[in-house]
């Protein structure tokens, strides 16, 4: 039986590469659910022209509430939608659409509920020696909070089954997200594996990416959630 | 009278008018504003007859009626960013919903 697949691809100031993006992942979905959150650029009236089919769903934050927010918003879209696959994938084109097909195989198989990519297990491409030192600190602290091990915390290219969906409402809004869902799989017993995924770094995705500042804010958002 | 006594009454003073001017308009919930009223009150009362202050302190086993005044302001102080935090995070947590709901209502 056919699964349905829908991406959810938050997205925040991205004009420049919101389109090629689509464009890329279309042949590898049936539904794409597109959440602005609140861009100031023309994000939302690029994505609104290339609307040309019925696959692409745009969803608009009126105001800026952080890239959790808005997966959320994309993730209760496809609750109610009744999606049987949900892929997670970034709108600044550091991915490959053509992955898609890996990342969704172990949940068609009925091998896992959850998929994470993780780039250190797969190709990547030019990243910067701060930004993998970054990642290396998050890995190591998310493992010790959330009691599971995992090769790549805060990597946007995921699959979750529809049951695993309905069980992981993210309620950080911002980046911390990331170890949230680590901490929800965890907790909900969610079986899971990691498939390598390729990560290209370019100018603008450096540009885009996390500094460290908000790294730091990333660590005390995630402190904060533990005396919740 | 000290020459930091009237510069801190006059402050105490000052913040005692705000607050009263903000009971009458009710900027804040109307017991926060009596508690902020008692509590500047309590300070503006130490401060004019400091022996109370000592007094205070050694009932309480603390050397100095400074050293009461400074622990009593640490824990106030971080009691009310606490207060604060809940209050911006349930109050952000409301935000999203909101305008989640109306997003996903005009899909």
């Amino acid at each position: 039986m056919h699964k349905t697949v829908f991406v959810v691809i938050p997205s925040y100031n991205e004009e420049t590469r919101i389109v090629k993006v689509i464009n890329d992942v279309l042949s590898y979905a049936d539904k794409i659910i597109v959440v602005d959150d609140g861009s100031s650029d023309a994000t939302y009236q690029k994505v609104k022209v290339c609307q040309s089919t019925n696959k692409i769903i745009l969803l608009r934050h009126k105001i800026n509430l952080g890239q959790g927010a808005a997966l959320e918003t994309g993730f209760e879209y496809c609750r109610l939608n009744k999606a049987d696959i949900v892929v997670t994938y970034d709108a600044d084109g550091q991915f490959v659409a053509s992955e898609i097909e890996k990342i969704i195989r172990p949940i068609q198989n009925e091998k896992a509920e959850v998929v994470l990519g993780s780039r250190f297990l797969g190709k990547t491409q030019n990243m910067p020696p701060l930004r993998k030192l970054f990642l290396k600190v998050a890995i190591v602290f998310t493992n010790i909070f959330s009691g599971i091990k995992v090769n790549d915390t805060h990597n946007g290219f995921r699959a979750f089954s529809k049951c695993a969906i309905n069980l992981i409402k993210i309620r950080q809004p911002r980046m911390a997200h990331a170890s949230e869902i680590i901490d929800l799989i965890a907790k909900n017993k969610l079986k899971y594996v990691e498939v390598p995924v390729t990560v290209i770094y370019d100018e603008y995705t450096k540009k885009k990416g996390q500094s460290l500042w908000n790294s730091f804010n990333i660590i005390v958002d995630i402190l904060l959630q533990r005396f919740e | 009278m000290l020459g930091s006594q009237i510069i801190l009454t006059s402050l105490i003073v000052v913040i005692l008018l705000k607050t009263f001017f903000g009971l009458k308009k009710r900027y804040l919930p109307f017991p926060f504003m009596l508690f902020w009223l008692g509590f500047w009150l309590g300070v503006l009362l130490m401060v004019l007859n400091p022996f109370l202050l000592s007094y205070v302190a050694r009932l309480l086993g603390i050397g100095r009626g400074v050293d009461l005044a400074v622990y009593s302001s640490i824990i106030l102080i971080f009691y009310l960013i606490y207060v604060l935090f809940v209050r911006i995070t349930n109050l952000e947590r409301k935000i999203i919903d909101v305008v989640r709901k109306e997003t996903l209502k005009k899909s």
